[in-house]
């Protein structure tokens, strides 16, 4: 869907917001933290639930709303696995979601989702030239598909497409897959393309 | 062991032999049953929104919404011979809780009732039922004994 020019943008603008959640996820967990942007593209719904490992796949989601100068969403998705590893590092201790310890475990979820999505958020108001609130976040813990579905709510938009951010982290031993989905609502979807340089109509 | 017919999200299926029609991952958006057991006819759709009102291309667009899927399918299984409709629907759940309500947020529930309405309409009975709370399903019709089978991750696998 994009050419590669537009893709490199779109990767520069992952790995500026990857480069603000590692500073900022390091300090939280207190241990050093990698993140990088493998790949960064424009995608169907389709394709993304299959990038994400299939519609049943058990997984974490973290979602903030932004508002503003555009209305979007933006959903960061990590295998369920990968998340107890990293709501573990945080905690210090073993953690599973839905064992006694859950509720705290979602709260540094959810602090962990803040975090990570608000820095892809800078990074994409920066580069939109688009002045953004993100709202408190909202986590789920459940089938890929289930999951994305809370992203076509709006969706008009052709062909059903998401912005969809490749993010790898690394850390204390742990190497692990998460994918940032920014989804402008209908209306959004014109001004963030066009800033993209792609066109809708072509 | 029948041939399994997998449908994606905002499509439908109709099946004239025996089948099992599954679809992954519902979250808000309603699986929709509806066959003819004697006739040996079965659907099923994936249904996305409510209303077909916002679409800009409805005949691309048939098996997104619950008022024009249903519509579809009904004509079609009556086309094909059917008699007895029956309906079982799962889905519509609310996946993200949030703390401040959205409108387009109860998306779930307003898919429930779009559905009800329209099977009201076709004048289909909706024989049973899982909808709503929190959990995604994925949802399994097995044409030949009318069973629907509902798995989660969370709160296991349920038959209506």
């Amino acid at each position: 869907m994009l050419n590669p020019n537009e893709r490199d943008i779109l990767r520069e603008v992952g790995n500026i917001g990857a480069g603000h959640a590692a500073t900022a996820l390091s300090t939280l967990l207190g241990q050093p933290i990698e993140i990088e942007v493998p790949s960064a593209e424009l995608e169907d719904f389709t394709t993304i639930v299959e990038r994400s490992g299939g519609a049943e796949t058990y997984t974490a989601g973290a979602l903030l709303r932004f508002s503003g100068d555009i209305q979007a969403t933006l959903l960061f998705l990590m295998p369920l696995r990968d998340a107890e590893k990293l709501v573990s590092q945080l905690m210090q201790t073993e953690f599973h979601f839905f064992s006694e310890s859950h509720e705290m475990g979602v709260s540094a979820w959810e602090e962990i989702g803040n975090i990570l999505i608000g820095a892809y958020a800078r990074a994409i108001s920066d580069w939109l030239n688009l002045s953004l609130h993100v709202s408190v976040p909202a986590s789920a813990f459940d089938m890929v598909g289930a999951l994305l579905e809370v992203a076509l709510l709006e969706s008009t938009t052709p062909g059903n497409m998401a912005v969809y951010i490749d993010t790898h982290l690394s850390s204390a031993g742990n190497d692990l897959t998460g994918h940032l989905l920014l989804l402008p609502e209908a209306n959004a979807f014109q001004t963030v393309f066009e800033r993209l340089g792609v066109d809708m109509n072509g | 062991m029948d041939e399994i017919v997998r449908i994606g999200i905002a499509e439908y299926a109709i099946s004239k032999h025996p089948v099992i029609l599954r679809t992954a991952g519902l979250g808000s958006c309603v699986g929709v049953v509806i066959y003819d057991q004697e006739q040996g006819l079965s659907s099923m759709a994936h249904v996305m929104l409510p209303d077909s009102a916002i679409s800009r291309n409805r005949e691309l667009e048939v098996g997104k919404f619950a008022d024009t899927a249903i519509l579809e399918v009904a004509r079609q299984l009556r086309a094909s011979g059917a008699i007895r409709l029956r309906a079982k629907i799962a889905g519509g759940a609310q996946m993200f809780q949030f703390k401040y309500e959205h409108e387009s947020m109860r998306i779930g529930e307003r898919n429930i009732a779009a559905v009800k309405a329209m099977l009201h309409q076709v004048k289909i009975p909706l024989v049973a039922e899982d909808v709503g709370g929190t959990n995604g399903r994925t949802i399994e019709f097995h044409s030949q004994s009318g069973r629907l089978v509902i798995r989660t991750v969370n709160v296991g696998t349920l038959e209506i």
